[in-house]
């Protein structure tokens, strides 16, 4: 198991903002987590990425629990997760290689020539080789948001997390994104998406989580849920 | 004109001082810079001094400030205290604008954007990595216009320093125009702090313009 969390809750003072998620994640796997605004959905994936303190429960990463490690130690462990955020937090002073060479360089101290390398390998993987020496104030939504996930995948996570993803984005846009999250998937990635966008999600997802007023009220295997829309319909009301 | 002459190197002897104070109060912008990352890391106790620092630096005049260092502390706390009124009043003024950096540096790192701070993060920087790469070369390029003005607004500061019996550019124009009863070092001082002014601008303009060339808008 790549990804679980156990009891995983949040309260800012007397508010709820996600009570006792209990979700896993396997190689290959691309879990979506759907819900109204408001939800926690978000708030749920910044506890996993450590961007949250929980204020109960536990991330367990690749079978170590993230709980008791030591600042370093949980550190290590979180390289083998991605984040692309919802608007995408590319480095605005760095140029596309910059952006996707930060890391490898100056945490992972990989050799330039792999860096090199694998840089142009990623953005041929996102279809955008040649936006290679651009600046992200030059690139669209779209553009953007394929330049934070070859940044994401420079570090060779094994699970990558997603915010909102299509909601900056055109109907073009989200076509070339599903066909690169396919092209992840197939890769054996573990892939967590929180989105409102229903439509995206039956078209990627393995297996759909529904939250609602900070909990997860549905989990099922997309294979199994035969009217997805007349159910959500029903969640939604 | 031998007058003007006369004038303009007596002042010039003046513009020492200026020079001085300006230049030592340039370590005013890393010291600034230093303090406003610490007061981002949100220390609670830490970060009240520093707002209370700033607080009470920037609401007291710089004046003030001065004739409390070079006559206040000594009457406070005896000899030990007893400097130099040049070191005094370049002390202080370290004091103020380092007091004024923070709050550029802070607003400049406030204006980056909350994900990029979490994708340093999640990319597995460290806070050294994050600020050294990514929100400080951003802190810097966000502010320049600021840091000019306060650049702008120190070379004419420095005329404080007349007011604790500092020879200065203001201070050796007053003596000459009282000296002579004529006007022209008016305007020769004037135009000293022009020049300064124009070549601080210069400066900042070109280091703005290889700054926006650098992030890919010009």
């Amino acid at each position: 198991m790549l990804l679980e969390t156990k009891n995983l809750s949040k309260n800012y003072q007397n508010l709820k903002a996600v009570s006792q998620v209990d979700l896993s994640l396997d190689s290959g796997e691309v879990l979506s987590i759907i819900g109204p605004s408001g939800s926690g959905k978000s708030t749920l994936l910044k506890l996993i990425a450590n961007l949250e303190t929980p204020s109960v429960g536990e991330v367990i990463i690749l079978g170590t629990s993230t709980t008791t490690l030591e600042k370093n130690q949980k550190r290590a462990l979180y390289q083998h997760m991605g984040f692309i955020f919802q608007d995408f937090g590319l480095f605005e002073h760095l140029t596309v290689r910059q952006n996707l060479e930060l890391s490898p360089r100056i945490v992972f101290k990989r050799d330039k020539a792999t860096i090199i390398k694998e840089t142009e390998r990623l953005l041929k993987l996102v279809g955008l080789e040649d936006k290679i020496d651009a600046y992200p104030i030059t690139l669209s939504g779209g553009q953007k948001q394929r330049i934070a996930i070859a940044r994401a995948l420079a570090t060779h996570p094994k699970i990558l997390l997603f915010d909102e993803p299509t909601s900056a984005l055109d109907i073009k846009s989200i076509d070339d994104l599903v066909d690169i999250i396919i092209k992840l998937k197939n890769e054996q990635i573990g892939i967590l998406i929180v989105t409102h966008d229903l439509r995206f999600a039956k078209l990627i997802s393995s297996r759909l989580l529904f939250m609602k007023n900070s909990s997860i009220i549905f989990s099922e295997n997309i294979q199994n849920i035969e009217n997805i829309d007349g159910i959500f319909d029903d969640f939604l009301k | 004109m031998d007058y003007i002459i006369e004038v303009l190197l007596y002042l010039l002897q003046g513009s020492k001082t200026t020079l001085l104070v300006f230049s030592m109060t340039l370590l005013s912008i890393p010291l600034g810079l230093f303090i406003a990352v610490i007061r981002k890391l949100n220390i609670p106790m830490v970060s009240r001094i520093i707002d209370l620092y700033t607080w009470v630096i920037r609401g007291t005049p710089l004046l003030l400030q001065i004739f409390f260092v070079v006559y206040g502390l000594p009457i406070l706390f005896g000899s030990i205290f007893l400097i130099d009124e040049i070191y005094g009043a370049v002390l202080t003024f370290i004091i103020n604008y380092t007091a004024y950096f923070i709050e550029i540096f802070r607003g400049g790192m406030n204006a980056i954007p909350k994900s990029q701070y979490d994708a340093s993060k999640a990319l597995s920087l460290n806070p050294y990595q994050m600020y050294r790469y990514v929100i400080l070369p951003q802190t810097i390029h966000k502010t320049l216009p600021s840091i000019a003005n306060e650049m702008i607004t120190l070379v004419k500061d420095t005329a404080l320093v007349s007011a604790v019996a500092i020879s200065d550019i203001l201070r050796n124009t007053r003596e000459t125009v009282s000296r002579d009863f004529r006007v022209e070092a008016y305007f020769i001082a004037a135009i000293l702090y022009l020049i300064f002014t124009y070549v601080i601008v210069y400066i900042f303009k070109r280091i703005e313009k290889r700054r926006l060339v650098a992030y890919g808008v010009n």
